[in-house]
């Protein structure tokens, strides 16, 4: 049975290159290792910096490809550490950069939303209550610091463990801690505030 | 699946209570952000389309970096005999370009040296040969390691060239030069009338010896160290010898016979330090 688990590990081990196995490859030129990375990491990238830019589309799509792109450019992976941290990492910087230049503040993009208003299914009441739903969490998240809104993002919806988000936001993990208090918090009232502003 | 995070928070009230106590977070504070955190997965993120995802890629695949020059050679390598043999010839001439002009300047004048020295009437020319012989043993062991001293090991070793086939290299070079420079001055001493083949070897065999040796200890003892300990022990040694007639004759070998023997031990020593090229040069990174 041993045996059999090893081989089982082997083959697991051939068939999913880890995340450092792949940006090794990639550093040697290997487009089916970056077509694996990608396909491995722009959906939750995609979500983290939708969710960042509180709900922009078009701009989460220009910040993944920016990301991707600064990993190829700037080759500031070092063999050794985890992937996933740095790579957050670069997205978190690509849009604060992105946010800083265009000098805006976070609006709620109903484009998604209104997508699904024009779809039967489940009916548009139905749509109408999740679109409300989706604004305030949007809006509550939108209106916290970005420092807050990164971590509070990458710990509830990205599963990250406090290390990882230190790591990713080159923070200690005490200041990790303090944001995720401070900014729990700050969410909850912000969404007291907006949904008492609608009624 | 590995490394893929959900893009929801976890429909889990025991994973977020535990999240929330991670955090830091009293009884109180969790049973209050509980159903703050939950709702926060209310909030869907679309996925990317194909076509995004295709746009993606052919927006990064130009900025790959191409597979580095060192990479190509390893996968590529050598296909058949002549091809290897091109390979050494190329790597042979590669080595020659890096040999400093004072190896082969010194090691002229050393023969040179010799020559007028040998020349001089009254003088044993045997002694006088094998004292010379590891001066020239010092410049090729020094040629050979080259890369210790100026601490570039490192660099040999990213190399896709072994250690080994460097070492052999080297001495190919450095040992072809002086036993060149031997047969010259044996064409002189020949023109002169002088017995060619004891003296050749007076020349050779301390040069072999010597260099071997130094080879071989070099990886324990740093070159300098080795090189130099090396040369004391046969210049004491050949001193020795010759001061004392009844200690060769005891060895029961004539000057040539010794000459021979001290040659075959030295070329056996440059076999083992070539054998165990890798190791000594791998200590030697670690000491340097």
């Amino acid at each position: 049975m041993i045996g059999g688990n090893a081989d089982v590990r082997e083959r697991h081990t051939v068939t999913t290159p880890s995340d450092e196995q792949l940006m090794a490859a990639i550093g040697g030129g290997d487009s089916a290792a970056l077509s694996l990375l990608v396909t491995r990491y722009q959906g939750p990238l995609f979500g983290y910096l939708y969710r960042f830019t509180s709900g922009d589309r078009q701009l989460a799509e220009d910040l993944v490809q920016e990301t991707f792109i600064r990993v190829l450019r700037q080759r500031t992976f070092r063999a050794g550490r985890p992937v996933k941290p740095w790579l957050y990492a670069i997205a978190t910087n690509a849009a604060r950069d992105s946010l800083r230049r265009a000098a805006r503040e976070i609006t709620l993009n109903l484009e998604d939303a209104t997508e699904r208003l024009a779809d039967p299914e489940p009916g548009p009441e139905a749509v109408m209550l999740a679109l409300a739903q989706d604004q305030a969490i949007a809006q509550g998240i939108a209106q916290l610091p970005d420092e807050y809104r990164a971590t509070l993002l990458l710990r509830y919806y990205h599963d990250f463990s406090l290390q990882e988000i230190a790591d990713a936001l080159a923070v200690p993990l005490g200041t990790v801690k303090s944001r995720l208090s401070v900014g729990t918090h700050r969410l909850r009232d912000a969404l007291q505030r907006t949904e008492a502003e609608r009624r | 699946m590995m490394n893929q995070p959900k893009s929801r928070p976890s429909g889990d009230a025991d994973r977020l209570t535990k999240k929330l106590q991670e955090q830091g977070f009293d009884d109180e504070d969790v049973a209050t952000f509980l159903p703050l955190l939950e709702r926060l997965g209310q909030w869907h993120a679309p996925s990317p389309t194909s076509e995004a995802t295709d746009r993606l890629l052919a927006r990064l695949e130009p900025l790959l970096p191409g597979p580095s020059p060192i990479r190509v050679a390893l996968q590529t390598g050598p296909v058949g005999f002549t091809s290897m043999l091109q390979e050494r010839f190329a790597q042979t001439c590669l080595q020659l370009t890096l040999f400093r002009p004072w190896f082969w300047f010194s090691s002229t004048l050393i023969a040179i040296l010799g020559l007028i020295l040998t020349a001089q009437s009254g003088v044993d020319r045997s002694l006088l040969l094998e004292l010379l012989g590891p001066a020239l043993s010092y410049l090729a062991v020094a040629a050979v390691t080259r890369a210790v001293p100026s601490n570039t090991l490192e660099l040999e070793f990213a190399c896709p060239v072994s250690a080994k086939q460097l070492t052999l290299t080297r001495l190919l070079i450095v040992l072809g030069y002086d036993v060149s420079l031997g047969l010259i001055l044996s064409l002189v001493w020949r023109a002169a009338g002088v017995n060619v083949l004891p003296l050749t070897l007076h020349w050779l065999a301390p040069l072999l010896l010597v260099s071997g040796l130094s080879l071989l200890l070099s990886g324990r003892l740093g070159v300098h160290l080795a090189v130099g300990a090396v040369t004391i022990a046969w210049l004491l040694s050949t001193i020795l010898v010759q001061s004392s007639v009844d200690l060769a004759h005891t060895a029961g070998l004539a000057t040539g016979q010794r000459a021979v023997v001290l040659a075959l031990c030295g070329i056996a020593a440059i076999v083992v330090a070539i054998v165990r090229s890798e190791a000594r040069s791998r200590r030697q990174l670690h000491h340097g």
